[in-house]
């Protein structure tokens, strides 16, 4: 591609670039994954309307077409016919390009999420796979802030900050969280190089030797639950996810579109197909967020069958196994998604100053001390001729130990800050509980200071019920 | 092909993800109604009359936690860099690092005592 960019003959030579097998293979990945991202957002926008009145016993949309599945179809329908407004304030540049700003990284993040054994751009085999996902991920800031800038609104650039604020904060325990998965790829190959990328990573899930056995070799080749890494690192899991929360700006993380405060945050000017953009990113992100658990956690496209068909050098047996592999990506992903919006029915939203506390006192202190941890057993275990198994078993019984005790950590200090919190206000209740007992004791069951003010009023009145 | 041509491929999906959202607006721009009104245009703050613009002073916090960012971004490039290549380096490499993250923990104690995870 480069030799196509800077040849002699660049128009020849460009057009054989684009009759190439290859270049038209990008351009089929690339048209399935921008596919991929918006279907995947009409779903998931219907299943969180869905799980959600199914989890509050309501029954959510039933009226577009059979059992409401039409409802997102209508949505989008109704978002393309509505009137785009710019207000007269806004900064038109900065207003106009944010939803692009926010959409690019997350439809540019697809480029590195290897969909099946076969089904993956060169974009797959990009060395720096997650740190390239992360990088793309912090982007997302810059379109967040500039709506919340570009609007000329007060929600909106209260709504933008917070956003930024939360974002960047989260995204340090984010990667910080799979760092000991890197250091896992490094420790378990016999070179000692480990690797970021996605595709490579899933290699180190499987320990699956062939035993000739054929119905063990069918479930089991490439499908190894027991070495999957959140068996070792489950506690990075549950702090990734929930910095996953945070930077998708969901619940218990949605600060910065809180409706109660901040009315719509940094989306609040936003109309029609800008803000279904907007929307369309979050999603997308979502999408980003579980695939990357998946990936690193989840033994990503491995399921029972996929190696055992793809490695028989049958073309239709390896599609067949191509779809399984695909299916079990979209389930496991779907799951994570489910999670997501679990997680969004059952919490209610943090207090801002319990945000940033949580990001930069717990989250950031415990991932750090996980780095050295493991650094620090696998030195040990490796000096005293340990095998690599001994390693993982003990760092998985010490993160299973500190994931209880990070839930324990979690529940005290959450108590201990909204007692904090609350103390100023309940001091003032109490004050004014005793003045007004002193005072003003309760008239007829209405409070005292009602009754008297009602009490004066009457007495210009002709007639008076009260008294 | 050099190795790197999957930057190259990104760079066409961050374009993609541009013009798609650019498509998509126009595409909503051309069949939506256009009937604007001095109203409509005005800003939205809940229903009462504007008063003053929104760019006035916000707190300083967040420039705060803007510099603390840059700050532990840089520095966990370097410990993803070091991750890699973990088994190799060893004792000495865990040493490094060790350090590393002794002083980066003490930047981060440093801004807790200063208050800036206080917030409001």
């Amino acid at each position: 591609m480069y030799t196509l960019l800077f040849a002699d003959v660049w128009w020849a030579q460009l057009w054989s670039g684009i009759i190439s097998w290859q270049f038209l293979q990008f351009v089929v990945a690339l048209l399935s994954s921008i596919g991929f991202v918006l279907t995947s957002a009409t779903i998931l926008v219907l299943a969180e309307r869905k799980v959600m009145a199914w989890m509050q016993d309501r029954l959510g949309p039933i009226h577009t077409g059979p059992w409401g599945l039409l409802q997102t179809v209508a949505d989008v329908a109704k978002l393309l016919l509505k009137e785009d407004i710019h207000v007269n304030t806004a900064d038109k540049a900065i207003f106009l390009l944010a939803p692009s700003v926010f959409l690019g990284p997350v439809i540019a993040a697809f480029a590195v999420l290897p969909l099946s054994p076969y089904v993956g751009l060169p974009g797959t085999a990009l060395a720096t796979g997650i740190i390239y996902l992360v990088a793309m991920s912090s982007i997302d800031v810059i379109g967040v802030i500039m709506a919340g800038w570009g609007s000329n609104n007060k929600y909106s650039l209260i709504g933008g900050l917070r956003a930024a604020a939360q974002m960047i904060s989260y995204e340090l325990p984010l990667i910080l969280a799979l760092i000991s998965v890197i250091m896992f790829t490094s420790i378990l190959t016999n070179s000692g190089i480990g690797t970021l990328s996605l595709r490579e990573i899933l290699n180190y899930q499987n320990v699956w030797h062939k035993t000739g056995i054929g119905v063990l070799d069918f479930i089991f080749e490439g499908f190894t639950p027991w070495a999957w890494f959140f068996l070792v690192q489950p506690l990075m899991l549950v702090i990734y996810y929930t910095c996953g929360l945070a930077e998708t700006n969901r619940a218990p993380f949605d600060l910065p579109e809180a409706e109660s405060e901040l009315v719509a945050g940094y989306l609040t000017e936003y109309s029609g197909m800008r803000w279904a953009m907007f929307f369309l990113g979050e999603y997308g992100n979502m999408t980003i967020v579980s695939a990357i658990t998946a990936f690193l956690f989840l033994g990503g496209w491995s399921g029972p069958g996929v190696s055992y068909l793809t490695g028989l050098n049958a073309p239709w047996w390896g599609l067949v196994g191509n779809l399984l592999a695909v299916g079990y990506l979209l389930l496991k992903i779907y799951g994570m998604c489910f999670v997501f919006i679990w997680v969004r029915s059952t919490l209610p939203r943090l207090r801002s100053d319990q945000l940033m506390q949580f990001a930069w006192l717990i989250l950031i202190p415990v991932t750090l001390v996980n780095i050295l941890l493991t650094g620090g057993i696998y030195l040990v275990v490796n000096s005293l001729g340990a095998p690599n198994w001994l390693f993982l078993v003990i760092t998985g019984v010490i993160n299973w130990a500190g994931l209880f005790g990070f839930v324990q950590l979690v529940r005290r200090v959450t108590a201990s800050t909204t007692r904090r919190a609350q103390a100023p206000a309940i001091r003032a209740q109490r004050r004014a509980e005793t003045a007004a007992s002193l005072a003003l004791p309760l008239r007829d069951a209405i409070p005292a200071r009602v009754a008297v003010a009602q009490s004066a009023g009457a007495t210009n009145a002709t007639s008076s019920t009260e008294v | 092909m050099p190795a790197n041509i999957g930057y190259l491929y990104a760079a066409i999906f961050l374009a993609a993800g541009f013009i798609l959202a650019i498509v998509a607006t126009l595409l909503g721009n051309i069949l939506a109604p256009h009937k604007r009104t001095k109203e409509k245009l005005q800003t939205y703050e809940s229903g009462e009359t504007v008063i003053g613009t929104a760019r006035v002073q916000y707190p300083l916090g967040f420039y705060i936690f803007a510099l603390l960012f840059v700050a532990f971004d840089v520095d966990i490039v370097f410990i993803a860099a070091w991750a890699i290549i973990f088994k190799p380096l060893g004792l000495f490499g865990f040493i490094e690092i060790t350090f590393f993250i002794i002083v980066l923990a003490l930047g981060l104690v440093y801004a807790w005592r200063k208050g800036v995870t206080r917030w409001i």
